[in-house]
């Protein structure tokens, strides 16, 4: 058994050195993402766009930019914070070494020190992610002769943004490599998976290392510091315990909370949400869609309310901000492969998402960020939606062609 | 010769009965949490393959074909029932914990579907031969499977501590999807791909053939 007969297919080329096919699909992704042409061509049959799958990545990470910086400032915020109320004036290990050396300080004001301090949590994170993925890929690639990935990137940068800050690094290794290989390469790579790579990664962590990795100790790093998140807080005791923890519905909207590192703010999801349509990457049907699902679902529990469960009573624009809800929604219910791709099909799946979350979130106490499980559900339903909303246009479209040809 | 090396060897790797003929999936999902419950069920199905094989041989020539499931369903579920009855009288404990599943070999498609292709046209000798041979080509993925659940589930095998868990103050943190049984789906995949790669024999013809060059009339 050779290691190529493992992975796939491939044909053989005579003559080729190893080195060669090592550097090959490197060399093809520098070219594309330096050399993609500009020039554009309106008529048929040969249509010329500047967008390519490359460029279409690359916009879900520049969307995601409001949301890195504020989450990395409410990163290094509450650490900070997290510092002066434990009394502490330095840290242990080397991101010490730097604020310290470098002069940046522990100062919770200092927005430029709080970014930093959030910065070096979130560096190792993004790297290990970005280099066990690029592990992967480099090996599908050279077995089966194709370019690189063109998600690379962008799957390592949402996998890292999603993550709570206090994660260990292994298990980042090993929850990308679990995304990378059985959420897309096995199924071809970007453009042929069933749901999203990071948040399959994601989904494996919290089912295999939920405390490791979701303890109520990681989402600020401090060590021996504990907070749990506002989410956590809703299910326990409903809007008292939010509202008790001294946390606003402007808080959670703008960011100032503890979270993943990059999902905290609703205002940068916002932003990302708006380029995103504006440029075309995403559909803004998906969007509305959830937010349809999610007040409707709102509205039905809150009617069933009674003294069943705090969670129950929850009104829904706190739904919106709470959790990883507006994230999910922006960066991975509009996925464009995973997703529904016709536009019937992007209201019935944004609708389906946006009612599970709700239902998984108030029902069920334990798995209670639920945007990762709802779009990891409707994502698999993607496919029937699509069948059916095509089917139904064939059937109308057919009905009136006998209509037409009988009258 | 050959043909008892043949009937004892293929079901190994050749012929799996999970990884090649994917069946008998439910058992290895559901108890291959831990070790001792896997072997304990690699015997109780092992010898109830044999003894159903060897009783469905022995009256193959008296079977009418159109009662034929029936008759082997009784056979299998007599066997079955003995198996439980003899580990409710020696060991208590595992029949309490495994019963449920013990009763289900009876819905083990490995058992009828070796009586159904091989004992209902075979002498008796080499049926024998070939549920032993099924029976450990079972055991072979589940006992696989059940080592890698439990050693990364719990970090100890039988018992025995083989890795450290974090909360006994050591370095391994168990993997609570290995406890649960998506897992074994995943793992029984892995050795799929692998043993497919290995042997591409093994590999079904897709579903959708797109043409090649020279059926589409280019070279």
């Amino acid at each position: 058994m050779t290691p190529r007969g493992l992975l796939g297919k491939h044909k053989s080329g005579a003559g080729e050195s190893r080195l060669r096919l090592w550097v090959q699909p490197w060399r093809l992704m520098l070219e594309q993402f330096l050399y993609s042409s500009t020039s554009l061509n309106h008529s048929a049959p040969h249509i010329r766009d500047a967008s390519s799958v490359q460029g279409m990545m690359n916009n879900f990470v520049i969307a995601t930019i409001p949301c890195w910086l504020i989450g990395l400032w409410n990163l290094g915020y509450q650490s900070n914070l997290a510092m002066v109320e434990m009394e502490l004036t330095m840290l242990p290990g080397w991101r010490a070494a730097i604020l310290s050396g470098w002069g940046i300080g522990y100062d919770h004001g200092n927005v430029l020190a709080c970014f930093a301090h959030g910065l070096l949590y979130f560096l190792p994170i993004f790297l290990v992610a970005l280099l066990v993925s690029s592990f992967w890929d480099a090996i599908f690639s050279v077995v089966r002769r194709r370019p690189l990935d063109e998600g690379l990137l962008a799957f390592a940068w949402l996998f890292a943004l999603i993550l709570p800050a206090g994660v260990p690094l292994y298990l980042v290794g090993i929850g990308i490599s679990f995304g990378m290989v059985m959420g897309k390469h096995i199924y071809g790579g970007s453009g042929r998976y069933l749901v999203n790579p990071a948040l399959l990664g994601l989904i494996f962590l919290w089912f295999a290392y939920p405390s490791a990795v979701f303890g109520a100790s990681s989402w600020i790093p401090i060590p021996g510091f504990e907070q749990t998140s506002a989410l956590d807080l809703a299910a326990a005791g409903g809007m008292e315990a939010v509202l008790a923890s001294g946390l606003s519905w402007w808080d959670l909207f703008l960011g100032v909370r503890p979270g993943p590192i990059g999902t905290t703010s609703v205002l940068g999801c916002l932003l990302g949400a708006v380029y995103m349509i504006v440029t075309g990457t995403v559909s803004w049907r998906v969007l509305c869609g959830v937010m349809l699902g999610v007040v409707a679902a709102v509205f039905l529990f809150n009617s069933l309310a009674g003294d069943a469960s705090e969670m129950f009573q929850i009104p829904w624009t706190w739904h919106l901000v709470l959790g990883g809800l507006a994230f999910g929604t922006v960066f991975f219910a509009t996925d464009p492969v995973a997703g529904a791709l016709t536009d019937t099909g992007r209201w019935a799946f944004g609708v389906l998402v946006g009612l599970l979350v709700i239902v998984i979130r108030v029902t069920n106490p334990v798995y209670n960020e639920a945007i990762l499980f709802a779009v990891f559900l409707a994502s698999l339903f993607a496919p029937v939606i699509d069948f059916f909303v095509i089917e139904l246009n064939i059937r109308r479209r057919r009905r009136r062609l006998m209509e037409l040809t009988d009258g | 010769m050959v043909r008892i090396r043949q009937a004892l060897l293929t079901p190994l790797i050749d012929e799996n009965p999970v990884t090649f003929q994917i069946l008998g999936i439910c058992s290895a999902v559901a108890i291959t949490t831990s070790l001792y419950s896997a072997l304990v069920m690699s015997l109780a199905l092992t010898s109830v393959l044999a003894y159903s094989n060897v009783t469905i041989s022995l009256m193959r020539r008296h079977l009418p074909r159109s009662v034929r499931i029936i008759v082997q369903m009784t056979v299998i579920a007599s066997g079955v029932i003995v198996v439980d009855e003899f580990l409710q009288a020696f060991a208590p404990e595992t029949a309490r914990t495994l019963s449920v599943f013990v009763g289900q070999i009876v819905t083990n498609c490995i058992v009828l579907g070796r009586a159904e292709s091989f004992a209902a046209h075979n002498r008796v000798g080499i049926s024998f031969l070939d549920g032993i041979g099924n029976g450990m080509g079972f055991s072979l993925i589940l006992i696989t499977v059940a080592i890698i659940r439990e050693l990364f589930g719990t970090g100890s095998l039988m018992q025995v501590e083989i890795f450290k868990p974090v909360i006994d103050g050591g370095w391994f943190e168990p993997n609570a999807l290995a406890l649960l049984p998506p897992s074994a789906f995943f793992i029984i995949g892995f050795i799929i791909w692998g043993v497919r790669s290995w042997k591409p024999k093994q590999v079904e013809r897709s579903d959708f053939q797109p043409l090649t060059d020279h059926e589409m009339g280019h070279e």
